[in-house]
């Protein structure tokens, strides 16, 4: 039975209920109205970024559930993306930074979790300067603060 | 202004998980939005390492952000690694003045003597104030203690200890050696339950470790006097009154239950949210084993931890997972009809004897199968991993096939115990109470010692053939690791003793007949051609760990096996196990080869797509087969799995052939194998999965 999806810019989109219930927010809304046509309300995501998160889910419809690990090791890896997932996420920023947020609102783990493991990938081995330049941040520390954070916790450097 | 939307300090937070102490480090200076999560992140989880350089840089700066400390890892060998008073302002946010006790800081073995010779018991150069250590506002609410090192410390160590009331995981490990009385670490599990009420994960390991109630004393030496009686052990529940705890996982040595019976599980009554145990040791000799009490720790788990799904057991420790019911002596006719009198003065050929043994055996076996003489001591069972030193039994492992409903992670990593004694254990509760009221039988031909054997249900070692019965019967299954064992062809195809020696000898005649007068079918028969056994969990099974032995000289005893394997429907992971000590040439791993029938793992009943679809690793590959390249193989993988993403090939094994394993690798180097589908091909490293 399909469902539709309403984005913020009033786009609809249907989609199999299988694969909307990737989303554990729509799979609780749809339980709370029980049988019912009427549209899903999405109004913190674009039509553009609903596109993505749709495709991704169509992608991994068939996923088992992911069990939340019992160990509470905060030890985790980011190089175990998959290579469909890792190509899906070759997206400018600003479109990742939109699909993270979008996954986070929606509730899809698996989703959330390859856009976090992406921007760990992107910082990772860089100096702060490079950081800033691959995220067009801009450095709002003094030198002076700056010297100071890097010598109070200069431990971390050899960690 | 970031010309990035920003994103809020929660998903920041979710990324920086991924990144090393380093990277935090670099990422703390690059704006101060990004500064406040990855401070944050950077002294949530702080490792305490010996000998570690910065430690000094490490503990300056986490004393002034300890309000962020949530796990701490310590391990330690001399305890130099921090000094009390450091400890005591990090964890407690306290600080003794200088005029207290004349010293601010000092390690918490005697500085005068260097630790690797001073063997005495040290006091710590600060003592506890009488009320204890107060605690400051700035401690933090540490979530997470793991410490590994030496007990030498333990008082001190518990002053600070059960301060730290917001701990959810506690993990201990005393190594060392005990050199007087007091060196051993008392842990008082009463206590820690009722100290640490938001506790749900608790390990409590190492030999330098006794457990105690607080009723117990030393008697001057090495020996702990336990002054519990049955009563004393029931004071909590005099008044009608049980503190449950909410401990969810308990890992424990196998010493906690070598105890008297009257306070063994006390602390398990209270545990009733309990659903994972791991008994875990490192010192693998069976103590005592005469003296284990597995049916009292099955019942009482049963009684007091219902919700128990998880076992881990990488221990020596005789554990039982069924109860099984002994046969009262005047109620073992159906057994000793199974076996005729043999005189005691006549001992029968070791042939005989294992003949009249398997009799009885696979009585048992048909029992447990209509599952019937067993009750399981864990129904809520979904996971059980076994390692060095299990006692897994053939009768538990077949009842566990039959009854385990939610069984659906099991590993053997190792074969069960040698150790004699553990195979001569029955319940000794329920056999006095079967003979209370009937005659005791009197051992007096070999077939009474059998039968006896057989009617208290003294446990016996897995075989092979238990292994392909319990997967001929457990539908539950998604995951199965067998490692340390090589399954021989034969064993896959029926479970009769004397065929199975036919077959692996050769025989081509139809010498298949039984003592029952049923004859097998010749192996050369294209009539009735051998069959593996489907496995009940083919619908099932994700990942499978596990190892063959095939003649080589048979190509068609391979189609078989991966035809067998074919009719996996939802397998993810394939991982071959060899055995290393399989040094005959005419004896084999599965052979990867078209020539040896890889292709019948395609073939599927019904036309369905099995794991074709789904396979999406494979490791330890056999890669010296040489009927095709390997580079062709490999190729020829990648086309019949398009959703395989990981192979990794077994080495050959150079002693056999000498040297001949680097011909095998350049193959990795050629073009359509670098870019073909599967992406990460490679070599094992040695000995993996073996």
């Amino acid at each position: 039975m399909p469902v539709i999806l309403v984005s913020s810019d009033n786009q609809d989109f249907k989609v199999d209920k299988e694969v909307a219930e990737r989303s554990i927010l729509i799979k609780n809304m749809l339980e709370d109205v029980g049988e019912s046509d009427s549209p899903i309300p999405l109004p913190n995501v674009t039509a553009a970024v609903l596109t993505k998160v749709i495709e991704y889910c169509e992608h991994h419809r068939n996923d088992p559930v992911q069990v939340p690990e019992e160990t509470d090791d905060p030890r985790k890896r980011s190089n175990d993306i998959e290579e469909w997932d890792m190509k899906f996420m070759q997206v400018d920023q600003e479109m990742l930074f939109e699909i993270i947020l979008a996954a986070n609102y929606l509730d899809i783990k698996p989703l959330l979790d390859v856009g976090c493991k992406t921007v760990a990938n992107i910082i990772k081995g860089k100096t702060p300067e490079e950081i800033r330049k691959a995220f067009n941040i801009v450095n709002d520390f003094t030198p002076e603060e700056e010297a100071q954070i890097k010598k109070e916790n200069e431990w971390a450097e050899d960690r | 202004m970031h010309a990035l939307k920003p994103l809020p300090i929660e998903i920041l937070a979710l990324i920086f998980q991924y990144l090393t102490p380093r990277d935090l480090y670099r990422t703390m200076t690059v704006s101060r939005l990004w500064f406040v999560e990855a401070e944050a992140s950077l002294y949530r989880n702080i490792a305490l390492r010996i000998q570690f350089q910065g430690n000094d840089s490490l503990l300056q700066a986490l004393k002034i952000r300890k309000h962020l400390l949530r796990r701490l890892e310590w391990s330690s060998s001399s305890g130099r690694e921090v000094s009390e008073a450091d400890l005591l302002d990090i964890l407690l946010d306290y600080r003794p003045s200088e005029e207290n006790n004349g010293s601010t800081s000092s390690d918490i073995l005697s500085s005068s003597t260097p630790a690797a010779t001073n063997y005495a018991y040290i006091l710590p150069s600060t003592s506890p104030p009488a009320a204890g250590y107060p605690l400051g506002p700035g401690r933090p609410a540490l979530r997470h203690l793991s410490y590994v090192g030496g007990s030498r410390s333990w008082q001190f160590f518990d002053s600070v200890l059960y301060k730290l009331t917001t701990l959810t995981t506690l993990e201990l490990c005393f190594s060392g050696n005990a050199y007087q009385p007091g060196d051993m670490y008392v842990f008082e599990m009463d206590k820690v339950l009722t100290v640490f009420p938001q506790l749900k994960h608790l390990g409590i390991t190492g030999k330098m470790l006794e457990f105690a109630p607080t009723t117990a004393r030393h008697d001057g030496g090495y020996n702990l006097i336990l002054d519990v009686n049955e009563e004393e052990a029931d004071r909590t529940t005099r008044h009608g009154v049980l503190e449950h705890h909410h401990l969810g996982s308990f890992r424990f040595n196998p010493i906690m239950m070598r105890r008297s019976a009257a306070e063994l599980f006390l602390c398990f009554r209270r545990l009733t949210d309990l659903t994972k145990i791991s008994i875990e040791s490192k010192i693998f000799n069976f103590d005592n084993a005469d003296k284990s009490r597995p049916w009292a720790i099955g019942r009482a788990l049963k009684q007091f931890c219902p919700r128990l799904e998880t076992i881990n057991i990488s221990s020596p420790v005789v554990f039982w997972l069924f109860d099984l019911a002994i046969v009262p002596p005047d109620k073992d006719h159906h057994l000793t009809a199974l076996v005729p009198d043999v005189s005691l003065g006549a001992v029968p050929d070791a042939q005989t004897k294992k003949r009249l043994r398997r009799r009885l055996q696979d009585q048992e076996v048909d029992e447990l199968l209509e599952g019937r003489s067993a009750s399981p001591f864990f129904p809520q069972l979904r996971r059980l991993i076994l390692e060095q030193g299990h006692s897994l039994s053939a009768q538990d492992l077949i009842s566990l096939g039959v009854q385990a409903r939610f069984l659906t992670h099991l590993e053997i990593n190792y074969q069960p115990t040698f150790h004699a004694h553990v195979w001569e254990i029955y319940d000794r509760d329920a056999a006095a109470s079967a003979s209370a009221t009937a005659t005791t039988r009197q051992r007096s031909t070999w077939s009474d010692v059998l039968v006896e054997d057989r009617r208290l249900r003294k446990r016996r070692q897995i075989e092979n053939r238990d292994v392909m019965l319990f997967l001929q019967v457990c539908s539950s299954l998604r995951h199965f690791a067998l490692t340390k064992f090589c399954i021989p062809f034969e064993h896959l195809l029926v479970a009769d003793d004397d065929i199975i020696k036919q077959r692996s000898l050769g025989v081509v005649d139809d010498q298949g007949e039984d003592e029952a007068g049923t004859t097998e079918p010749s192996r050369h028969d294209d009539k009735a051609a051998p069959f593996i056994q489907p496995w009940a969990c083919e619908k099932t099974l994700e990942s499978l760990i596990i190892g063959f032995d095939i003649a080589t000289n048979r190509p068609e005893d391979h189609r078989l096996v991966w035809t067998h394997l074919g009719r996996f429907k939802k397998l993810r992971s394939l991982t071959f196990v060899r055995d290393l000590y399989l040094s005959s040439n005419s004896r084999s791993t599965l052979i990867p080869s078209l020539a040896f029938g890889v292709e019948g793992v395609l073939a599927t009943e019904g036309g369905g797509k099995g794991m074709s679809v789904t396979l999406a690793e494979i490791r330890s590959l056999p890669s010296w087969w040489t009927e095709e390249s390997p580079g062709e193989m490999v190729l020829w993988f990648a086309r019949s799995f398009p959703k395989l993403r990981v192979l990794g090939l077994m080495r050959y094994r150079e002693e056999v052939e000498g040297g001949k394993e680097g011909d095998f690798s350049d193959f990795l180097e050629d073009e359509d194998v670098k870019l073909c589908s599967i992406g990460h091909v490679f070599f094992e490293p040695q000995y993996s999965y073996s």
